[in-house]
């Protein structure tokens, strides 16, 4: 068994990172805008009906969205220390996740019920709350519903909060049960399960408004203003995760190429297979390669846009590596070429951030069907969205699981039998 | 059959997997069921295992136990083996005692409740 001590320090750094990270995001906002601006802001965050894409940089100001991901940060960090979890990389790709999308429907309100539901499952089903907690974390994927009804349905107030509430916790109570049924029809192969569970729970919960002549539809409010500026930023943090890596590996790094034997299936924990040094040289760069996708693509960098490679950068602590990862991004772009998306929209280069999903795909059958499988997940992930009407923030995730519930056997029939 | 069953079902049926994977050409697995944990041992006379996948058995099975992962965990293991998955066994389970005399491998866990 591994060195408890070794363990506990090991706990300590990566909470103190995301906590440091939050720090700075709170700081930064506090330096860009006064604090009326940020109150006003977080409130204008708070009441938005959250639908994809919306962009709390265009909604509230980059302040107080910073202002919301540090807090988002923070509250989260707080609860994972409180319930003692071990920050390994189940963990740190949920923590990311959080904060990534804490830029486009994630906020300060709006996750709560979830949590909360969570935890009537938890008692009801005599868990540990702290066994499921990190699948909860992922599990507001479906915030909006919450904002959706407390704050864009015709309803009065008083009427409309307590229902979104009341929609939040259902969903939390749900929503394990619910993750490990859709994990049998992609077998890993997506990673964001809780994405494809929160896409069949979206579409059911929308269709169910719709039927109320309750009308959800997805919208694209989005930024365009702070593009270098958080360019600058994420290049920052990435080169940092690199030497924060350099350091904490005992090897320099020399043994960083051992990650690409990993097919990266859910499951694969790089933190607990190859250490915390070289988990996070490959978190930095694999940031990095995003920027530099996004910039290939002529993308500008957004709400949306940072999510996608916060998400990909947490993710890389849980299965994600430059080999896996990069037929799926060329994947994307060469089909945008051939199809009627122009490839530096943001909802394109999304797809192929949040498209790497699918990179154990790549990991497992190579860079041929990697390249497809990207292909296949832009063509899914620009359709389904009107399905569920944008309430499930991960769509990229109930795509991915569509693609490789199909992918995948029609993979295995050319596979060799050993 | 309840979670537990469930979860030490999906235990024993990764690491049947992975020991076909490896060309075992006999398996022996025991399970016993006591009151405050579950033991699993898993034996085959005759594996083609080699001494790289003897490390990295090593290095996967000796992860913590992780309650905090256990509920995603155990939806993943038993499925589709590729091997990687016997870290979140080792997630799983409280201790793993691996023994390995060419060509005879025998793995014992103990997962306590």
């Amino acid at each position: 068994m591994t060195n408890n001590a070794n363990v506990k320090i090991k706990v300590q750094c990566s909470l103190l990172i995301i906590i440091l990270l939050s720090i700075s995001f709170i700081i930064l906002a506090f330096i860009m805008e006064p604090p009326q601006s940020l109150l006003k802001g977080l409130i204008e965050i708070i009441i938005a009906p959250d639908i994809l894409l919306t962009d709390y940089i265009a909604v509230g100001g980059i302040g107080a969205a910073f202002l919301n991901v540090g807090l988002m940060g923070l509250i989260n960090s707080f609860l994972l220390y409180r319930f003692k979890i071990h920050m390994h990389g189940f963990a740190i790709a949920s923590i990311y996740t959080v904060m990534g999308f804490s830029f486009i429907g994630k906020n300060i309100f709006n996750f709560w019920p979830i949590y909360i539901g969570g935890y009537l499952y938890s008692k009801f089903k005599k868990l540990e709350y702290k066994s499921i907690f990190l699948i909860l974390m992922f599990a507001t994927t479906l915030s909006p519903v919450v904002s959706e009804i407390a704050f864009g349905t015709y309803l009065p107030r008083h009427i409309a909060i307590p229902a979104g509430i009341f929609a939040g916790i259902s969903i939390g109570f749900i929503i394990v049960p619910l993750s490990a049924q859709v994990m049998k029809f992609h077998d890993g192969y997506n990673l964001y399960n809780i994405g494809f569970a929160g896409g069949i729970l979206g579409t059911v919960i929308t269709s169910i408004m719709r039927g109320f002549g309750i009308n959800i539809n997805t919208q694209n409010i989005l930024s365009y203003e702070y593009s270098t500026y958080l360019c600058i930023l994420l290049i920052i943090m990435f080169i940092m995760f690199i030497i924060i890596g350099y350091f904490k590996d005992n090897n320099n790094l020399k043994e960083y190429k051992r990650i690409f034997n990993y097919v990266g299936r859910t499951a694969t924990d790089f933190t607990q297979l190859l250490g915390e040094g070289i988990t996070y040289a490959n978190m930095g760069i694999m940031g990095l390669i995003c920027i530099i996708y996004v910039v290939l693509s002529g993308g500008v960098f957004n709400g949306p846009v940072v999510a996608g490679i916060l998400t990909v950068v947490g993710f890389s602590a849980f299965g994600k590596h430059p080999k896996n990862v990069l037929p799926i991004l060329i994947g994307v772009m060469l089909s945008s070429f051939f199809n009627i998306w122009d490839i530096s929209s943001t909802s394109v280069i999304i797809a192929g951030l949040f498209g790497t999903t699918l990179s154990p795909i790549a990991g497992k059958y190579g860079w041929i069907a990697g390249i497809i499988t990207g292909g296949v997940h832009l063509a899914i992930s620009m359709n389904v969205g009107i399905v569920h009407g944008g309430i499930n923030l991960y769509n990229n995730g109930f795509a991915g699981g569509i693609a490789a519930g199909i992918i995948i056997p029609i993979l295995n029939i050319f596979k060799k039998e050993n | 059959m309840n979670r537990e069953k469930t979860k030490i079902s999906s235990i024993t049926k990764e690491l049947i997997n992975y020991f076909l994977m490896h060309d075992a050409k006999d398996i022996d697995l025991k399970i016993r069921v006591k009151e405050d944990k579950t033991e699993i041992n898993i034996h085959s006379d005759n594996i083609g295992f080699t001494e790289d996948d003897i490390e990295n058995i090593r290095n996967l099975l000796n992860a913590d136990r992780e309650i905090e992962n256990e509920e995603y965990y155990w939806q993943v293991i038993g499925v589709s083996s590729e091997g990687e998955e016997l870290s979140a066994i080792g997630a799983m389970v409280d201790e793993v005692n691996i023994k390995w005399n060419k060509p005879s491998l025998e793995i014992h866990l103990i997962r306590k409740k």
